[in-house]
């Protein structure tokens, strides 16, 4: 494993002179399955947001293998920053059918079509391709945003309590497809929970987010 | 869904909704009765053009809503900028002026020794001789029609841009796309719906327009349905044009439904906040605030102040007319508000108790009467009225030319309005309440009466009042089943344009405008607080 592939320094994040986030230290290695459990409003998706670029730190910098990807003088857009980001809430275009909204962040490439479907096909619901997300359930609704997200061979896959809502006998078949692909790919991943044993069972460390800081368990 | 059951509520509403639905049948039915030679004189001499103004009508307008009403909901919905948070309720204000109304404005406004030229004048900006082009002209129409009706596109496309969610959009920026490939790919396909169903509400209104048209003596389909009945003293012909117009709105209607059904899928409750607002400055500031801020300038508060001036050039103010034309247009409308609401809860509540498909069918088909023209209405029910009256013929003539047919146009077009109000009212209280109610042992009646009349009296009070400011501004209809000499404030402003003594009309169009002011209040309300638009 090569070290040190993300990098959060000093991270600080206040809304209106109130700090949620204070002096956020984490060093991701390539590869590597990172849990931030926490409870409900101890700043979690903040950071997520953070570190996909959808919120700005008010402090600190953040790098990528090198690049740096936010400090006081460099902001790099959340669409150039090629990071995934799977949430909990319906994300699915629902103005798209399944196969056209997996073709979406590859929309750019050379054999978008088979490559949607090859990666629906790890997920097994390669037969909803044309279905619109209104059409599908809430389990197949969550695999096809992972699947969306994957496809994109991102960087750094961010997840956001991405299982939240769903059954547990659905959490058992989901869990092995998502490990195997990520093992495969070599895809470092940062997970907030606030389910322990999920966290548990996909996690190589775990970290605990209280009063802005976190603390490794 | 339950299967239909023979009950009593059932038996009622179904009762209901074919009574409602007999006038149209009617205007329908002339198709049938034969076609005589005023009709082929009709198709023969004016029906291209009818058809062709009606139709450059609707393109024109169309362009100007869409233009209007899509582009200042983009820039209140995604950016701030000066005014704005005031400018976001006031682009709905002209939809207190009813069309009729602007073109009287404009029309005064735009002659001769109009205000408009005056000031134009007063600035040297044309010379003493000169005046600026007439508004009497199918252009002048699109322009007035475009102001008066661009709130309709403007408040469903605003609903629709607040309820695209707000993790979707982050979902697309993550996945690579700029703000205009999201805007493009993700925003525009999700308001598309919205915004056609917000344009078929447009196209419905100016083809049933009635009192603009003729002002501006534009020979459109509903004019000439006007002049072959009451020109040509010709009821069957102007019934079976008729029935060719309303071909038309059941297709814009069916449209409509069709396009905000499909609007449904993208609503969700993680809809953006206040602070993910963009905030402009400079230039792009200035000409956001200045293109929000034209439309509620021409399409109200210029139009009021006209009104207000013509009002201090008139010495008798509260005059016999005025005073018994407000009390007659209450009286009507406080009747058809309470009427059509009282409909509205029985067929909610048979809706709720029933659970049955027929009564859900039942409903949503009697909610239609909104989109069937004032006019096309009006004949229908006086054809309707006069066989009544033929089959009673010992009794001597009962209903034609009474209140009776007027109170029954007002209740069809009013339902959708009271309808809409109770069934979101209704959906705030569980269904758990009149179970427990039934196993106390209350029957149907009791459960009406003592549980869901008291928890629905804020519904039933806003749907009155949104009847009254619907039935106050109603002209054609009016103008043609109103009993012999009684007028309303819509009659008289209408009589008074027509006349050329459009000062009179001052205090009336006023009164007219502040009623219209209640919905605008709901509308704005309903906006902030919840999503219950669509």
């Amino acid at each position: 494993m090569k070290k040190n592939f993300l990098n959060l320094k000093n991270i600080f994040y206040e809304i209106n002179s109130q700090p949620i986030l204070k002096n956020i230290n984490l060093f991701i290695n390539k590869g590597e399955f990172v849990s931030i459990i926490g409870k409900s409003g101890s700043g979690k998706t903040t950071l997520l947001k953070i570190i996909s670029g959808l919120k700005k730190q008010t402090q600190g910098e953040m790098l990528l293998k090198d690049e740096i990807l936010s400090n006081e003088n460099i902001f790099l857009e959340p669409e150039n920053r090629n990071l995934g980001l799977v949430v909990q809430e319906k994300v699915l275009f629902p103005h798209l059918k399944v196969l056209a909204n997996v073709e979406f962040g590859i929309s750019k490439e050379a054999n978008k079509k088979e490559k949607a479907i090859e990666m629906l096909n790890k997920f097994h619901i390669s037969s909803l391709i044309e279905k619109y997300p209104h059409e599908i359930s809430g389990g197949e609704a969550q695999r096809v945003a992972l699947a969306r997200t994957l496809v994109t061979k991102p960087k750094v896959l961010l997840l956001d309590e991405p299982f939240n809502g769903l059954d547990e006998e659905l959490k058992k078949d989901i869990y092995p497809d998502v490990k195997k692909i990520l093992n495969d790919n070599k895809i470092t991943t940062i997970m907030v929970s606030h389910n322990t044993s999920e966290v548990k069972n996909l996690s190589d460390r775990i970290f605990n987010l209280e009063n802005g800081a976190l603390k490794e368990l | 869904m339950k299967q239909f059951n023979l009950n009593f509520w059932n038996i009622f509403t179904s009762f209901i909704a074919l009574t409602f639905s007999v006038p149209i049948i009617l205007v329908f039915l002339s198709l049938f009765f034969g076609f005589n030679d005023n009709f082929d004189h009709i198709v023969n001499v004016v029906l291209l053009e009818y058809s062709l103004n009606s139709l450059l009508l609707v393109v024109g307008v169309s362009l100007i809503v869409l233009f209007i009403g899509v582009i200042s909901a983009l820039l209140v919905t995604t950016f701030r900028f000066t005014g704005s948070k005031i400018l976001e309720w006031a682009l709905i204000l002209p939809l207190a002026i009813p069309p009729y109304l602007l073109a009287y404005v404009m029309t005064e406004m735009f002659e001769y020794s109009g205000s408009a030229n005056s000031i134009f004048r007063s600035l040297n900006l044309i010379s003493e001789d000169a005046a600026l082009p007439t508004i009497r002209s199918l252009s002048g129409a699109i322009i007035v029609f475009g102001i008066a009706l661009y709130p309709y596109v403007y408040l469903i496309t605003r609903v629709a841009l607040m309820n695209i969610s707000k993790p979707i959009l982050e979902s697309a920026r993550v996945l690579g796309s700029n703000n205009f490939k999201s805007f493009t790919k993700i925003v525009l396909p999700l308001i598309r719906p919205a915004i056609f169903a917000g344009l078929a509400l447009v196209c419905m209104e100016t083809l049933s327009d009635f009192g603009a048209v003729q002002h501006f003596a534009i020979p459109t389909f509903t004019t000439g349905i006007f002049r072959t009945w009451l020109g040509m003293y010709d009821l069957i012909t102007a019934m079976q044009l008729a029935s060719i117009l309303l071909l038309v709105i059941c297709l814009m209607i069916f449209l409509e439904r069709k396009q905000r059904a499909n609007a449904e899928y993208s609503l969700s409750n993680d809809s953006r906040e206040d602070s993910d607002l963009i905030q402009l400055k400079g230039i792009k500031n200035f000409l956001a605030s200045f293109f929000c801020l034209v439309p509620v300038l021409a399409g109200f508060i210029i139009p009021l102040f006209e009104i207000i001036s013509w009002s201090v050039e008139i010495t008798n103010i509260f005059s016999i007319k005025f005073i018994y034309a407000s009390l007659n247009t209450m009286l009507l409308a406080i009747t058809a508000g309470i009427i059509t609401t009282m409909l509205a809860i029985l067929f909610n509540f048979n809706l709720r108790i029933s659970k049955s498909k027929h009564s859900k069918l039942i409903n949503d088909f009697i909610s239609m009467g909104y989109g069937v023209p004032g006019l096309i209405l009006a004949i229908g029910i006086t054809q309707c009225l006069t066989y009544f009256d033929l089959i009673l013929s010992d009794i001597g003539i009962i209903v034609t030319g009474s209140l009776f047919g007027l109170i029954f146009a007002y209740v069809i077009k009013s339902y959708a309005l009271t309808n809409n109000v109770l069934e979101s009212n209704y959906k705030q209280f569980s269904t758990s309440i009149d179970e427990s109610a039934r196993i106390l042992g209350a029957s149907k009646f009791t459960l009406l009466g003592n549980i869901h009349i008291p928890l629905l009296k804020t519904g039933i009070f806003t749907s009155v009042l949104l009847v009254v400011s619907e039935v106050v501004k109603e002209l054609p209809a009016t103008l043609i089943l109103r009993p012999f000499n009684f007028d309303t404030l819509a009659v008289t402003v209408y009589t008074y344009a027509s006349e050329e003594r459009i000062y009179e009309a001052a205090f009336p169009a006023l009164f007219i405008i502040l009623i219209g002011l209640i919905p605008i209040y709901f509308i704005s309300n309903m906006i902030r607080s919840s999503k219950g638009l669509n």
